[in-house]
């Protein structure tokens, strides 16, 4: 027994000094490089972010597909990428940032004093929407209510159903018309409990923190996606056109176009542009006889009467406009904007290439959202149409000279402002064009209406085509909506090309979100390119 | 003094004793079985600490034992015995342990020494002398083939590597397979880099395993299976390797040992390639015509036309993009005109006759040497003894450049401080720097993969690109060389001598372990342990101009790594409770572990302000973001209370129960404690029952089940966000993986059961075992659909089934006075399927090769561990291959309708997804030895093992088919082929009928062009409009049996030996290692061992080295 009391205390005390210490486990377990909690305004600052194109997307979508497919440019050979790269990039894009908004929007949700959040709540929803719009209308039906919802742990959200496109316009919308109805553009404003409204203050890097401009982007996005389906839904859009053209809200006025501009972004280098374009073994992209027909009457400089052509295209390596006709012209599949330097070094192309500013610039250059041309087009689309509005000729082409002139000053400014380390547009750009250049525009027998509607309605939609010379996905939209946009007569598009009609679905729902991905082409009756999306005609 | 070994001294309990029983002295013999005295056999007193070892003469004497006392008898080599002290002069009889299976003490977990009988688990031991005999890579290497169930895979079997240790099967799909590896009682990480699992481009620089040094061990025991390892924990359900070094023992002479080893490592199973065709792409129908410079003159190649246009075409056969039709081939391609001599104008401009290369597929490799040299001090009295080792070696590779040198510092002490108190030291200082490891894989960096992509078959080796710096310093651009593969082919000998790594480790493991015996029924065990590691890596790569200031790069990394462990043991015991033939020993104990690392590191590739100096502050102009150091931690503490009952009856029925509590800090709060018991029994049946010895002279069941609990790697369960900025300000964002919901540890539940049989006076022995287990609760990344917000998810679900059976047969075949004759054999066979995961979920892919285009190893549920997986062929009903009609055709290649009718024939279908086309999983492992011992100290032993069944996804195969490197492809060239008329209107025999169907049932019989027959085995990239090539033609079965080691052992006789005044004794030996293959199923003499990584991804071989062997001889001299 005397060696029990000598030794359990020792064995006793040893015991405990080994087990006793889990008081620092938290600390030791702690990662070291990355924090486990974050806020709401770097989350919103980190969608902002991801407004900008992606670089597969602008290679294998925007040049082997929209603009061949809308005939706004002309691809001389595909890219070295296949349509699954940029339908991944655009697809996972998407997926990631809405969890991000949904994980921000449940931040926005926990606040006591919801009306403090409303102005944040509504720059959520108006984000959520826009990137929304954009992927439905790229692929049709989409999982939108329950996805990007896993990082609460849920198990049924891991694998979530699709919804019908005609949904979650509804739901979009319905969140613009409520951000637009809810913010507050006054400076401080103030909850009915007497708070201050919550403010992502620096973090808004879209609109530097102003709300009216929030509110006249919400505005002007319910106006392009209630007429993006108003064939479809007259019922559910006619209001929203109504509310928009009666003017309860503003849009986006002139000089307010809605972009994202590297240069006030902090200077992003936007290598994508120039790479989808060339170095990632991308199509060579060349002016369009299509998009050449609806700036000149000719081939000469002469025959030029849009003054954005010297800034959207330019002539080939022998100083000649040629523009590729698609389907007919073969050749040149070379890299036409290969000069790091000399905009005139064209690799001796044949046929006409983009802008070389356009292509190269990384710096200044914007990607616009959406232009206060197109707002104009859709006003001019409205009264021409008797949408929301009464039909009103005179009105309509008031919006739609407006419209023309508002793409051309947009342009033209952005030419005489680009002037970075490597690409000094400016200093060669020609002058803004005079007002007898832009009525030798508007008098052009191309652009000119003649009087009536179905004319109208057909240059309307040829120069809002035009003005998204750099927005081949909304001229895709356009395509795909109106069915009326310009068509060489001599082109002769390959089938994959006539019935592009959307993208089909990133091979990784085949993989891990079968049953719901099975149902959903079992409905479509397939996953190919050439199933039309719900709005279109 | 006496000679004397002291073997196994301070293993044995020493029981006190009754003051009242009577006492006598003990004088007595031990012999071997032929009667021949046995010197330094320990002579031990149960439930005292009387303890002797027997002299020269095998006598010894002991005072004041007890009338009823237990003498522990023991020896090396020989089965220890506990014995009845009768009489005052006994003679005690020691059998030879050959099968050493039956009744021998080992290490078990803890390091608590048993007699083998009383293990209700399987476990194997190796001694020290075998492992430095066998002159292996390392020791973990030394096992291979020897252990039945123990799976040692050493890819490319680079000396240096990493050695992938699996016991049994896989108990967990993405975590560390391998066991726990313990060091004098100290865990030692030996976590393979993940460099080195990676199956695409490993870069292995070996783990720490590498650096212990075979020179230092006493002996190696294996721990199989969680019932085994019990003890251990979590980091036991893997197993455990239990290493124990030297400590020294009492003896004659200076005491000192010198062992001299000297080892050539030869390259000798090349790749087998055709050498007829030279460099030319599947680009025109028509027979391969050299491609002409302006003038007209016949030229080789100019990497591009002929192996991806047609110069008269620009484009492909049937006017489709060659790469359109056949992935992305090498600049390898080798479908060229027949290499006859012609006089060509050469890429570097000089003119050549076009001819055979076949000893290019050897040039760059040249034999390793290593060098190794051991001192050992030791000696002992009756206070204990000591041993302290110093060893340098240096070995380089079979790939020029590439070299490692250690120094390895030992020292071992067992001491006796007073009657009750022990004291054990060990240390053991490795310092290893390695140079280059050998780049491996798809790497331009290393050879092999750029003689079966990049390098045509006329590529004349050294002569072609081995120039590779100019006189002025700069890097030789090689201007013309037409197969730079990816880009960077031409400067293999650039990247392989201008291009230096250089990995320092250190590494400090040692313990000391003090025992003392507090009263006769307790004992108690304190026990600190250290593994203290510090890391350097620095890579220089040349500047490639004439300034010395652009295109090189300089990085560096240091890593200190230190772990501490502190254990102790309370051991009561008590024989013969209250009388009865019941003994019993409870122990209660605890550990408490804890590791911390922590890793700074940076890359300077910016432009030097200074030429060719190498640090971060050399630069010009702004500084590059790897310029930034990049940290790396790992922070973890385990602790644990342990418990253990180990009951006996009569010396025949055992049963252990353990119970261990752990408390991980990787896991949530509410999961840091979690509980796991094992239960093992044993039942000597041969003695319950008295059998006749005659008929069994050895018999025992052994039954276990025991439940294990893994944690989970640190800072795995935070949800961590991305951080970054946005137009100057901060943005953050959810993780594209999310951690678990809620972390629960991965659970193992594994049940043993054994049969243990020993015939003819334990001549033969069997011993076989059988296993079932299941993972539970595995840590799993799952993959979600990105439409969830996130690629993936950890998931705490998952059953991995892990069962198999294993059997060992040894036997004595001859004995005789003259010669012994062992024969060692064992198999095993494994069964580890995947039964479920996470609802929704299919697979787990471990990793791929390629990408997505690529292959996969994966588990699937449903199929063994280790499912290769990619795309097939598509077949009908009748398990015909589907061939692609002319709808299809057009489809997939935008053709017209006229050009898909001309091509029909020539595609099959591939699976619009990857599916399982194999498995890496064996059938079976097994491998025999054989021991032939000569009277005079002469022995020869042979040890052949082999791996039955199991997939291997080849690279190696898959490319040389599709490039025309194969000798396989030389058939339908040659004009083995069916009639076929080219489009320039020439008939030859070189056509081919794929076989196979239409979507319609027609059988295809139409003859087209030999490509289409080798286009299939495609494998780099994806092909058109989403078709897929197929990768199953590049799945072949690995079957292989192996001499894998074959020595001669000499011990110089004593009276040679002592004769020379100098020596003790002296040994020299002669090792073959991994000789030949005497079966391989892969063909072309692609390495069946060339697995790519050591990682739990095993079934990927691209670009594997050479097969290489390796002859030693190894001197002991004692002095």
């Amino acid at each position: 027994m005397i060696y029990y009391k000598r030794f359990a205390p020792l064995v006793l005390a040893t015991m405990l000094v080994s087990v006793s210490c889990t008081k620092n486990f938290q600390d030791l377990n702690a990662t070291h490089d990355k924090p486990s909690a974050t806020t709401l305004a770097p989350l919103v600052n980190g969608v902002i972010g991801t407004l900008f194109l992606k670089w597969t997307e602008q290679a294998s979508l925007h040049n082997d597909y929209y603009y061949t497919a809308t005939q706004l440019g002309a691809t001389t050979s595909l890219s070295g990428y296949v349509l699954a790269n940029g339908v991944n990039e655009v697809w996972n894009d998407y997926y990631s940032t809405l969890q991000n908004v949904n994980l921000a929007l449940d931040k926005v949700n926990a606040a006591g004093d919801q009306e403090s959040m409303n102005n944040i709540r509504a720059v959520l929803y108006i984000l959520r929407a826009y990137k929304t719009f954009r992927t439905t209308d790229q692929f049709g039906d989409i999982p939108y209510l329950n996805a990007g919802k896993a990082y609460n742990g849920s198990s049924e959200n891991f694998r979530v159903a699709y919804d019908p496109q005609q949904t979650i316009y509804d739901s979009c919308l319905a969140d613009l018309t409520w951000a637009v109805q809810h913010i507050k553009t006054a400076a401080s404003p103030v909850t009915g409990a007497g708070n201050p409204y919550e403010t992502l203050g620096t973090f808004d890097t879209f609109f530097g923190g102003d709300m009216l401009k929030w509110q006249k982007f919400a505005n002007s996005l319910r106006l392009r996606y209630a007429m993006q389906m108003v064939e479809k839904d007259p019922t559910a859009a006619t209001p929203v056109i109504a509310d928009v053209m009666t003017g309860n809200a503003p849009v986006v006025g002139e000089g307010e176009d809605v972009a994202m501009w590297p240069k006030s972004l902090g200077g992003v280098d936007l290598g994508g542009r120039w790479w989808s374009f060339s170095s990632g073994g991308a199509g060579f992209v060349r002016m369009s006889s299509t998009m050449w027909n609806m700036v000149s009457d000719g081939s000469t400089n002469e025959t030029v009467f849009d003054p954005r052509a010297w800034l959207f295209v330019t002539t080939n390596q022998a100083g000649k406009w040629a523009p590729y006709t698609i389907g007919v012209s073969t050749g040149d599949n070379i890299n036409a904007y290969f000069s790091p330097t000399d905009p005139e070094d064209k690799n001796k192309c044949i046929y006409s290439p983009f802008s070389w500013y356009l292509v190269r610039d990384n710096w200044y250059i914007p990607e616009q959202i959406i232009s206060t041309s197109e707002v104009h087009f859709l006003k001019a689309e409205a009264y021409a149409r008797g949408l929301g509005v009464t039909a009103n000729l005179a009105t309509a082409a008031t919006e739609y000279k407006a419209g023309i002139a508002s793409s051309v000053t947009f342009w033209y400014n952005v030419a005489a402002n680009t002037n970075d380390a490597t690409e000094n547009w400016s200093s060669v750009a020609p002058a803004p064009p005079t007002t007898a250049q832009m009525n030798r525009l508007y008098s052009n027998s191309k652009v000119a209406f003649k009087g009536d509607a179905t004319d109208a309605l057909h240059k309307i939609y040829a120069q809002e085509w035009l003005s998204f010379f750099r927005q081949p996905w909304l001229a895709f939209n356009l395509w795909r909506r109106t069915g009326a946009t310009p068509v060489d007569p001599a082109s002769n598009p390959s089938a994959t090309y006539q019935h592009f009609y959307r993208l089909p679905y990133a091979q990784d729902e085949a993989v891990n979100n079968t049953d719901n991905f099975n149902t959903q082409v079992s409905k479509m009756g397939g996953n190919t390119s050439d199933i039309k999306v719900w709005w279109m005609k | 003094m006496k000679r004397a070994v002291y073997v196994l001294l301070f293993f044995l309990l020493a029981f006190g004793q009754g003051a009242y029983a009577r006492q006598h002295d003990l004088s007595g013999k031990v012999t071997d079985e032929s009667g021949k005295p046995l010197a330094g056999v320990s002579v031990s007193v149960q439930k005292s600490k009387k303890s002797v070892i027997t002299d020269e003469e095998g006598k010894f004497h002991l005072k004041d034992i007890g009338d009823d006392a237990i003498l522990i008898v023991s020896s090396v080599g020989f089965t220890s015995q506990e014995v009845r002290a009768e009489g005052s002069d006994m003679t005690i009889v020691l059998k030879s342990a050959t099968s050493s299976l039956t009744d021998v003490v080992v290490t078990t977990a803890l390091g608590i020494k048993r007699n083998t009988r009383a293990l209700g688990y399987s476990q194997e031991e190796v001694k020290g002398t075998e492992l430095a005999r066998s002159n292996a890579p390392n020791v973990i290497n030394a096992l291979s083939g020897k252990m039945a169930g123990v799976n040692i895979t050493s890819p490319n079997g680079v000396d240096g590597g990493s050695t992938r240790i699996i016991i049994g099967g896989n108990n967990t799909i993405t975590g560390d397979n391998q066991p726990l590896i313990i060091v004098d009682g100290m865990p030692m990480d030996n976590t393979i880099p993940p460099a080195a699992q990676d199956v695409t481009q490993p870069k292995d620089w070996g783990s720490a395993i590498n650096l212990i040094n075979p020179q230092d061990i006493e002996d190696m025991q294996v721990l199989k299976g969680p019932a085994a390892a019990a003890l251990y924990g979590g980091r036991g359900a893997n197993g455990v390797i239990l290493i124990t070094t030297k400590k020294g023992s009492k003896r004659d002479g200076l005491g000192i040992d010198y062992n001299f080893g000297y080892k050539v490592t030869t390259p000798y199973r090349y790749i087998k390639m055709q050498n007829e065709y030279g460099a030319g792409g599947m680009v025109s129908l028509d027979p391969p015509q050299y491609p002409t410079d302006a003038d007209g003159n016949k030229i080789l190649t100019d990497g591009w036309t002929g192996l991806f246009v047609d110069p008269k075409t620009g484009t492909g056969p049937y006017g489709i993009d060659t790469w359109n039709q056949v992935s992305w081939p090498g600049t390898g391609t080798s479908w060229g005109p027949k290499m006859d001599g012609t006089p060509i104008k050469w890429w570097d401009g000089t003119t050549k006759a076009d001819l055979p290369q076949p000893d290019n597929i050897k040039s760059f490799y040249k034999n390793g040497n290593q060098f190794s040299h051991n001192i050992a001090v030791s000696g002992g009295n009756d206070w204990g003894s000591i041993r302290a080792s110093y060893t340098n070696l240096s070995n380089d590779a079979i790939i020029p450049n590439s070299d490692y040198k250690q120094n390895s510092f030992n020292i071992g002490t067992s001491i006796r401080l007073s009657k009750r108190v022990n004291l054990q030291v060990n240390a053991s200082y490795y310092s290893n720097t390695y140079h280059n490891a050998p780049s491996l894989g798809n790497t331009e960096n290393g050879f092999q993969s750029n003689l079966i992509y990049a390098y045509g078959r006329n590529y004349r080796g050294f002569e072609d690109n081995g120039d590779y710096r100019l006189d002025d310093g700069s890097q030789n651009k090689f201007s013309g060389f037409p197969w730079a593969g990816n880009g960077s082919a031409q400067y293999l000998y650039w990247n392989t001598y201008a291009k230096n790594e250089l990995v320092t480790r250190r590494k400090l493991i040692g313990s000391a372990q003090l025992n003392y015996e507090a009263t006769s029924f307790l004992n108690l065990m304190f026990r600190a342990s250290v593994d203290a590691n510090n890391n350097e890596d620095k890579a220089v790569n040349d500047p490639t101009d004439v300034t010395g200031t652009i295109g090189g790069s300089y990085a560096n990394g240091i890593t200190r790594d230190n772990a501490n462990n502190y254990d102790w043991l309370a051991t009561f015991h008590k024989e013969n409770i209250k009388g009865s033939d019941i003994s019993a020993k409870f122990s209660v104990g605890g550990t408490s572990y804890k590791r911390s690392m922590y890793g700074i590191s940076g890359t300077n590739s910016s432009t030097y302000a200074t030429p060719y100096l190498t640090y971060f502050g050399n630069y010009s102009g702004t500084p590059q973001a790897g310029q930034i150091p990049t940290e790396s931690w790992f922070d973890k503490e385990l602790n644990s209370l342990y418990s253990f009952v180990n009951l006996s009856y009569k010396n025949f029925l055992y049963l252990d129960v353990t119970a261990r509590n752990d408390w991980s800090s990787t896991l949530p709060k509410q999961q840091w404690s979690y509980f796991f018991p094992s239960f093992a029994g044993s039942f000597v049946f041969s003695d319950a029952f008295h059998i006749d010895p005659s008929v069994l002279s050895f018999g025992k069941l052994r039954v276990a089940w025991a439940e294990g609990a893994v944690d989970v790697p640190p800072y795995s369960i935070n949800t961590i966000y991305n951080t970054g900025t946005f137009a100057g300000v901060p943005t953050s964002s959810l993780p594209s993986a999310l951690p678990a919901v809620n972390y629960k540890p991965q659970i193992n539940k594994t049940a043993d059961f054994g049969i243990n049989l020993g015939f003819l006076k334990n001549r033969i022995n069997v011993d076989f075992r059988y296993y079932h287990g299941r993972s539970i609760q595995q840590l799993l990344n799952s993959p979600l659909p990105i439409t969830s917000g996130v690629s993936s998810i950890v998931v705490n679900t998952g059953v991995l089934e892990n069962s198999g059976m294993e059997m060992i047969v040894k036997a004595r075949v001859v004995e005789s006075s003259a010669i012994k004759w062992d024969v060692s054999f064992n198999m095993s066979k494994n069964n580890n399927r995947l039964l479920s995961l996470t609802p929704g979920a299919t697979r787990v892919d471990m990793n791929n090769i390629w990408g997505s285009s690529g292959t996969y190893i994966s588990a699937v549920v449903g199929q063994q561990f280790g499912a290769i997986l990619g795309y097939d062929y598509v077949y009908d009903n009748n398990h015909q291959k589907l061939l692609q009609d002319e709808a299809m055709i057009m489809k997939n290649f935008g053709v017209s309708a006229a050009t898909a009718a001309a091509m029909k024939g020539t595609m099959y279908q591939a699976t619009t997804s990857i599916v399982p086309i194999g498995n890496a999983t064996p059938k079976f492992r097994g491998g025999i030895s054989n021991t032939i011992t000569f009277k005079g100290g002469l022995s020869v032993s042979a040890l052949i093992d082999c791996k039955i069944g199991g997939d291997i996804w080849s690279g190696t195969y898959a490319s040389t088919m599709q490039q025309g490197t194969a000798p396989q492809t030389l058939k339908e060239r040659d004009g083995g082929g069916l009639p076929y008329t080219s489009p320039n209107g020439s008939t030859s025999n070189t056509g081919v009928i794929l076989d196979g169907v239409y979507p319609d049932g027609k059988t295809n019989t139409t003859v087209v062009h030999y490509y289409y027959k080798y286009m299939q085995y495609g494998v780099w990239s994806s092909g058109p409009n989403n078709s897929q090539w197929i990768h199953s033609t590049g799945v072949l079965n690995d079957t292989w049996y192996k001499l894998r080691e074959l020595s001669v052992n000499y011990i110089i006789p004593d009276r040679i030996v002592k004769k020379t005044k100098a020596f003790q004794a002296a040994t020299l030996s002669l090792i073959g290692r991994d000789l030949f293959y005497l079966y391989s199923s892969l063909p072309n003499n692609i390495n069946p061992e060339g697995s790519n990584g050591a990682g739990n991804a095993q079934g990927i071989e691209f670009a594997s080295l050479p097969g290489a062997r390796s002859f030693s001889v190894q001197v002991r001299l004692s002095f």
